[in-house]
């Protein structure tokens, strides 16, 4: 039978349709037809345990659950009736025989399953007299309270940890009575997604940092968009008197289909962290005072016009933001291009969608993108250079849903991730050779004579991979399967040297075989900044500078014709003198760009930094004007996830102190420069940038036959050259607890895990003496760091692995700047290190 | 902490016990018994131990480790006496049974004897109701159970 028959089935004498192929549960719910549970849910497979959902089944003498029975054509159900109501009053009096009844500082009363069927039934008899459950709360977990005494026995969080998280850090131990739903002592696996908390029926997972914090009843829900990474999650921020007090999915909406990470349920205490900067501070006899808007605004403006009078346009440099919103970048590139008057725009989102971006702009002609429910839908994954589950965690579970649907996943990466732990196979590729693999792949898919070079010559040596290993890849994208193939790109890929040629030739093969790609994008808004026309070289719409005249024409005034410079190109231009001033929205270049030692040298040869940003970074600590900006939960806006989807969210609380949205602080700041942007309000800003830049105008400009990319040479140096002094190579990974400078200031996540950890390979731990927890102090030839070690048998000898994103650890202090050639970012994916232990 | 490590030949085993069953969850129990057996208990070493080797989640070997009564997830005694205390043998005098052994052994219900020789334990139905009440010391089974005869039988076990 397909999917589309229909079959006729009776519900308390009543006739319907519904699809074939569901469960009599699932038809019921179809029909608005009510029958209660505690165990089953629609996402999860269905267990039958709690006996809540009794029906009669005409012809079969016993009652049954409608969770494992399917509806089946010609099926007589009864949903309710003396005998049915007598079971489910038996199933509420055992579960109250043993609940502990402590509804009055249940964090779940009011919003509980068990409180709400007792209360429908109403007359549940108490003849059990046997003592009540004992059991103990675990607070083993620093985020997730278990109380194991109030726990039904739904088996929920067990199937939702193993069937949608893939952590299987839940299980049901012991026997009878004393069952407990419970991580294993010592835990460890749990990835503190919180899915448990939200699928729970009663309050038995609970949330830690919400612990009475208030009565469900006394939050208000506001819809959000996550501010982490470029998955856009939807989000339900619960508040009260004007404070975040919890996160929840928003029910089964948006793109993550109700599942959270870490990052987006625990991640949200920087909002009201008590370091926000509530005023602008101005920098008085080199100390940053606090001023009111006025001055600091007139500050600003008198500074930067005397700069620009002095020094010409081209010595003001611009960061806008990969995580601001797209209307407070696009205002941003116009403050630039029409206040200032030059070019130089670019935002940290440099460092990887950019170069994907360019890669796809030198592809003409349609290739399929892929969406998140594509890759829960596809039948292979080639996963290149990328982490999707700590990078892109929402993604992370589609591609763990398509493998439980048989998807066929294969890792090319020379580290050891939580993605490569679920491939079918991990092609432990040399570090450093994610470009040469997509070469040779183009060598042998896509029969061109300068890349033939890439699929005959000595590929173990370069790549550490055999030839009949690539031609099995390359398998992956032949045939009628290709379509199904989705290929997601990392920074793997996009920050090596000649990444973004890389990538064309990947989204070339792509389009041949008529399969998909998905880059993976670190920061929520990188794609959106793009769009925006946070780019040096690309006015909103990712439109050349060649079309400024349109642009022109609504905004009244004039864009200039050169390109301006990059990220890494003003630094340099800082260092030499050349920038005088450096407009930073919320950017932490301090902190995010490689080569700490570098980007603070280049800083701090600027005359005039202006940072706007929510908190005092190292980058605002440099600051001669600090501006505070109001977080995402406290202004509209929209982001851009990395599938492409524009999705807009509106202010959930105020802003703290006088912080004030970017977008409201450009169209002030332009005023009091006397190029005032007419804008009263946010959708008048969203208008005028919808009318330049309709939502196909980004998806014209890609297939448009722009860029054309040099193929490199097959003696460019791929890896790392030998360098005794420096005996190992550090490979820079991602954390599932960090991303950005806030995610530092989140409580939530420092309890996921409080520093930054160094994994090695047992016999590298035994060269330096150490053992796990000991601290080893890395250097290499630009910096160095002091972190504790974590060995772990499953990295690579000789290779030790660092995640990006921890305040204590930073490898980008480790890290060089050497710029790639096509993209002028720099190239930061290894570095050579010592290692001794203190 | 680091997982236990299986002695190379009872790896072998496993392989072989592995290729029987169509999946790897399948075989955690057989698993179990040799863990017991090498490590002498499933403490939390051994679970890591068993999951790495089976491939299965550690929260998977835990449930199967704490659900049957055969596995004992600290040190156990030398011998381990599983009294049935289902309802055939608690009509024919399994609690009067457990008050001789629980005072004879001078220990409770669950624990072991200070030199480490008996463990004394419940055990669920053993399936010989018409002889109960009935008790297992390790892998012998004994039936027809009275004060004197548990006397007699536990002499035989150092």
């Amino acid at each position: 039978m397909s999917g589309n028959d229909l079959i006729n089935v009776t519900f308390n004498d009543k006739a319907y349709q519904v699809p074939a192929g569901l469960s009599v549960i699932q038809a019921a719910d179809r029909l608005g037809i009510c029958i209660p549970r505690f165990c089953y849910m629609e996402k999860l497979s269905p267990l039958g345990g709690c006996r809540m959902c009794l029906i009669t089944v005409q012809g079969i003498p016993k009652l049954q659950t409608a969770c494992t029975t399917p509806a089946r054509d010609g099926m007589v159900v009864i949903t309710e009736s003396e005998e049915i109501n007598e079971a489910r009053k038996a199933m509420l009096e055992l579960q109250l025989a043993q609940h502990p009844l402590d509804c009055f500082h249940c964090d779940k009363a009011t919003r509980c399953d068990l409180q709400d069927l007792t209360y429908l039934f109403g007359d549940i008899q108490h003849r059990y007299d046997f003592p009540r459950k004992e059991l103990e709360t675990i607070y083993e977990n620093p985020l997730i309270e278990r109380n194991l005494a109030r726990c039904v026995h739904c088996e929920r969080c067990i199937r939702v940890c193993e069937e949608i998280q893939g952590a299987d850090a839940i299980s049901a131990s012991r026997r009878g009575r004393p069952t407990e739903m419970r991580e294993i002592p010592g835990g460890g696996e749990c990835q503190h997604c919180g899915h448990c908390i939200d699928v729970c029926p009663v309050g038995a997972n609970l949330d830690r940092l919400f612990s009475h914090r208030g009565r469900p009843f006394q939050m208000e829900a506001g819809g959000s968009i996550c501010p982490y990474c470029g998955c856009g999650c939807t989000l339900s921020l619960n508040t009260r008197e004007g404070r975040i007090m919890r996160v929840w999915p928003r029910g089964h909406e948006g793109v993550n289909h109700g599942s959270l990470c870490a990052r987006g349920r625990f991640g949200w205490g920087f909002v009201n962290h008590p370091e926000r900067l509530a005023r602008p501070r101005i920098k008085k006899n080199g100390q940053l005072v606090e001023v009111d808007w006025d001055e600091a605004l007139l500050f600003v403006a008198t500074r930067l016009e005397k700069i620009i009078r002095e020094h010409g346009a081209q010595s003001v440099g611009g960061l806008g933001s990969a995580r601001a919103t797209d209307e407070a970048n696009y205002l941003f590139q116009r403050f630039m291009r029409c206040v200032v008057g030059n070019n130089n725009i670019d935002s940290s989102a440099r460092f990887g969608y950019t170069a994907g971006l360019m890669g796809r702009l030198g592809v003409a002609g349609e290739v399929r993108e892929a969406t998140l429910d594509d890759v829960r839908r596809a039948a292979r994954l080639l996963v290149i250079g990328a982490d999707p589950v700590e990078t892109n965690p929402i993604l992370g579970l589609a591609m763990k849903a398509a493998i439980r649907r048989g998807a066929t996943v294969v890792v090319a990466d020379p580290r050891t991730t939580l993605t490569s732990r679920w491939a079918s196979q991990h092609l432990r590729i040399r570090p450093g050779s994610e470009v040469p693999l997509i070469l040779a792949l183009g060598g042998r898919l896509l029969k061109e004579k300068e890349l033939s070079a890439f699929s005959t010559d000595n590929l173990v040596t370069r790549i550490g991979l055999t030839t009949d290993a690539v031609a099995d890849l390359a398998g992956m994208l032949e045939g009628e399967g290709a379509q199904q193939t989705v290929v997601l790109v990392g920074r793997g890929v996009t920050q090596a040297p000649y990444g973004a040629s890389a990538v064309a030739t990947l989204l070339r093969i792509v389009a041949s075989r008529r399969a998909s790609y998905l880059l993976t994008v670190d920061r929520n808004n990188e794609r959106g900044s793009c769009e925006a026309g946070v780019l040096p070289d690309r006015l909103p719409g990712l439109a050349p500078l060649s079309e400024r005249e349109r642009f022109e024409k609504v905004w009244g005034q004039k864009v200039p014709e050169q390109p301006g410079l990059s990220a890494y190109e003003m630094l340099q231009a800082a260092r030499e003198g050349k920038l005088r001033a450096f407009y930073i929205m919320g950017e932490n270049p301090v902190e995010d760009f490689p080569d700490t030692g570098f980007v603070e040298q280049a800083l701090s040869s600027v005359e005039f930094i202006i940072v706007q940003d929510l908190f005092m970074t190292p980058t605002a600590v440099m600051a001669d004007v600090v501006l505070p900006s109001a977080s995402f939960a406290e202004k509209a806006g929209q982001f851009t996830n990395l599938e492409g989807q524009v999705q807009s969210y509106t202010a959930v609380i105020p802003p703290v102190g006088e912080a004030r949205p970017d977008a409201r602080i450009l169209v002030e700041l332009s005023r009091k420069m006397g190029k005032g942007f007419p804008h009263k309000n946010i959708l008048e800003v969203r208008e005028e940038m919808n009318g330049l830049v309709p939502l196909q105008e980004s998806k014209r400009q890609l297939s448009a036959n722009g860029l054309s990319h040099t193929v490199p040479g097959p003696e460019v140096q791929w890896g790392p050259i030998e360098d005794s002094d420096f005996p190992y190579l550090l490979l820079t990974t991602a954390s599932l607890y960090r991303n950005g400078a806030e995610s530092n200031l989140a409580v939530g996540l420092l309890k996921g895990q409080e520093k930054a950890a160094l994994r090695l390979h047992p016999a590298d731990a035994e060269s330096v003496s150490v053992s796990e927890g000991d601290s080893v102090i890395v250097t290499s030839k630009t910096g160095e760091i002091q972190v504790s070690v974590r060995v772990d048998d499953e990295i690579a000898p000789g290779t030790l692995q660092l995640a990006e994103g921890f305040a204590d650890a930073n490898p980008r202090t480790l890290l060089g700047h050497a710029l790639d050639p096509v993209t002028r970012a720099p190239m930061a994916r290894y570095v050579q290190v010592k290692m001794r232990k203190i | 902490m680091a997982p236990a490590v299986f002695a190379a030949e009872t790896l072998n085993k496993i392989e072989e016990i592995m290729a029987r069953y169509p999946t790897r969850r399948a075989a955690i129990l057989p698993v179990l018994y040799l863990a017991q057996e090498e490590f002498g208990c499933v403490d939390d070493r051994a679970l890591m131990a068993a999951s790495k080797v089976l491939g299965v989640s550690k929260a998977d070997v835990y449930g199967v480790a704490t659900y049957y009564s055969m596995f004992e997830t600290k040190p156990f005694g030398r011998n381990v006496i599983h009294l049935c205390d289902n309802l055939a043998c608690s009509l024919l005098g399994a609690e009067s049974l457990q008050d001789h052994l629980e005072r004879k052994l001078e220990i409770q219900m669950g624990q072991t004897t200070t030199d480490g020789r008996f463990t004394l334990k419940n055990a669920e139905c053993l399936g010989a109701c018409a002889q109960a009440p009935v008790m297992l010391v390790n892998d012998d089974f004994y039936e027809g159970l009275t004060d004197a005869k548990i006397d007699e039988i536990l002499a035989k076990y150092e």
